[in-house]
């Protein structure tokens, strides 16, 4: 039952013209980069920042649209013979795989393409963790916003938490961040900053990343500090680990919130 | 067929049911009567699973609804007003249903509604682009055409023309002499006094009066059905 739901949800997914447009914009956005940058490393380091700001920001609020929009399908497949689980699971295979798909095809296309013509080492490694992290921080928000949906009837009050939760996790977060460190800078700060990178997905998505860049001191404080704590692969399996609690944690929430929610 | 048991819902502070019991048997039409808010689609609901009871106990066939699906298969479900996803075209709707459901599914009746409807000339537009009444039309196509043994018709009527609205009340008494259940509910009361057997009046949530078409005439000394409830309502309203 839920591979037929699953069917449908990209059957639908792939006549919305968004979806379209996201893989256009990841497009020419790597192409861009690659023509003026022209080496993979580099290509990472500037992609990265585009991308732990972009894919949060349209997984949480194209996930939330989704879901606002599809109320009505929701609503006919409850009437249905099937369990109220395999919807919101279809739903959201649905909406994570496609955008996934968007975003990968959109950065690896051009990669490929400019790859043979570079001189500089191809990097595959480094570029293959940059899609894995961008693939976690859309499963991670979408996760959000479908929470978000499902808890808010209103659709202002859903917009509103969503762009709430994007300024968490990219603004506010980084300004505790900084005011901990300058305001407790006498102390040692490098276990509390570890701990703390672990409150926020993106951080951790980005520290996956720049483990293998090697210049992950020129990105930020608890990049480093993790860094150095963690000989590589410790850390990559912990930030793995991290990052699918951070999946699971608002998938559970909302999938108990649309079991017992009134239609 | 189904029997429902001390059904209580709240709505945060807003006690919509406060405590329904009932059995209903098949082969007869039963309407759901009562003034605006006062729990009948809030009732059917529950019964379908749209909507989680507080508390109280449901049983659809003598299986238990409480944390159930599957039951559903025995169940046709017209909804007041009609959703459906907006970029299928009608007939990618019904392929796309009859794959997911299958179960009961016959051709003859979808064959019978688009025609009684006059569909076939929707089948290829968008669903968004429907007519109010159209799209109360393809919601009872999809509804009737899985020929389930239990049927919940919310306001079924509304917005059909008459044409369309005598085929649709032809069908409902057909179901009747198939042995089926049809659970309704409406605001035209001609309506029910031609399509009716039984009438559950429900008043801020309880059930006020149950009975036959005709006791409940009876009782009230009124001429027609529109004036009982008239009565029964103008009397709750001071109560």
């Amino acid at each position: 039952m839920s591979i037929k739901l699953l069917k449908y949800e990209f059957f639908n997914m792939y006549r919305n013209k968004w979806i379209i447009f996201y893989f256009i914009f990841f497009l020419v956005l790597t192409t861009a980069l690659f023509y003026f940058a022209k080496s993979p490393a580099k290509v990472v380091a500037t992609l990265l920042q585009l991308i732990i700001l972009v894919i949060p920001l349209t997984s949480l609020i194209l996930g939330t649209i989704f879901m606002y929009d599809s109320r009505n399908f929701i609503e006919l497949l409850l009437s249905l013979p099937i369990k109220r689980s395999s919807i919101y699971i279809s739903k959201y295979l649905g909406t994570t795989i496609s955008l996934s798909i968007s975003f990968a095809l959109g950065v690896i296309i051009p990669y490929l393409f400019f790859i043979k013509s570079l001189e500089e080492p191809p990097e595959y490694f480094l570029y293959f963790s940059l899609v894995i992290a961008g693939i976690f921080l859309t499963f991670i928000f979408v996760a959000f916003a479908f929470l978000i949906a499902t808890f808010f009837e209103d659709r202002v009050k859903g917009f509103g938490s969503s762009i709430l939760v994007w300024l968490y996790t990219t603004l506010i977060y980084d300004g505790i961040i900084l005011f901990i460190i300058i305001y407790f800078k006498d102390y040692p700060l490098e276990k509390p900053v570890l701990l703390m990178s672990i409150l926020n997905p993106i951080d951790i998505a980005r520290i996956f990343v720049i483990l293998k860049l090697d210049i992950a001191a020129l990105l930020g404080y608890t990049g480093a500090v993790f860094q150095k704590f963690f000989d590589t692969k410790l850390g990559i399996s912990v930030s793995f680990g991290v990052l699918f609690v951070w999946i699971f944690f608002p998938l559970i929430v909302g999938l108990y919130k649309f079991r017992k929610k009134d239609f | 067929m189904v029997k429902v048991k001390n059904l209580h819902k709240k709505f945060g502070k807003l006690e919509v049911l406060k405590g329904i019991n009932l059995e209903l048997t098949k082969g007869q039409v039963v309407a759901i009567l009562g003034p605006n808010g006062s729990g009948k689609t809030t009732l059917i609901k529950s019964i379908l699973g749209l909507v989680i009871p507080t508390s109280g106990e449901i049983y659809v066939k003598g299986e238990s609804a409480t944390h159930s699906w599957d039951y559903r298969k025995y169940i046709g479900y017209m909804p007041q007003t009609a959703v459906f996803p907006e970029n299928l075209t009608l007939k990618e709707l019904i392929n796309m249903l009859v794959d997911i459901r299958r179960e009961g599914y016959n051709p003859n009746i979808k064959e019978s509604f688009i025609k009684g409807f006059k569909l076939q000339q929707y089948m290829d537009k968008k669903l968004k682009t429907l007519s109010g009444g159209t799209k109360q039309k393809v919601s009872a196509l999809i509804t009737f055409m899985f020929d389930p043994e239990l049927y919940f018709l919310d306001e079924p009527t509304v917005g059909l023309d008459p044409i369309s609205s005598s085929f649709l009340k032809d069908k409902i008494r057909e179901q009747v002499e198939r042995n089926r259940l049809i659970v309704l509910t409406s605001h035209i009361m001609s309506e029910v006094e031609e399509i009716a057997d039984y009438i559950i009046f429900l008043l801020e949530g309880v059930i006020y009066v149950q009975g036959s078409v005709k006791e409940i005439i009876e009782n009230s000394g009124e001429k027609n059905l529109e004036r009982a409830i008239a009565k029964l309502m103008e009397r709750g309203y001071v109560y």
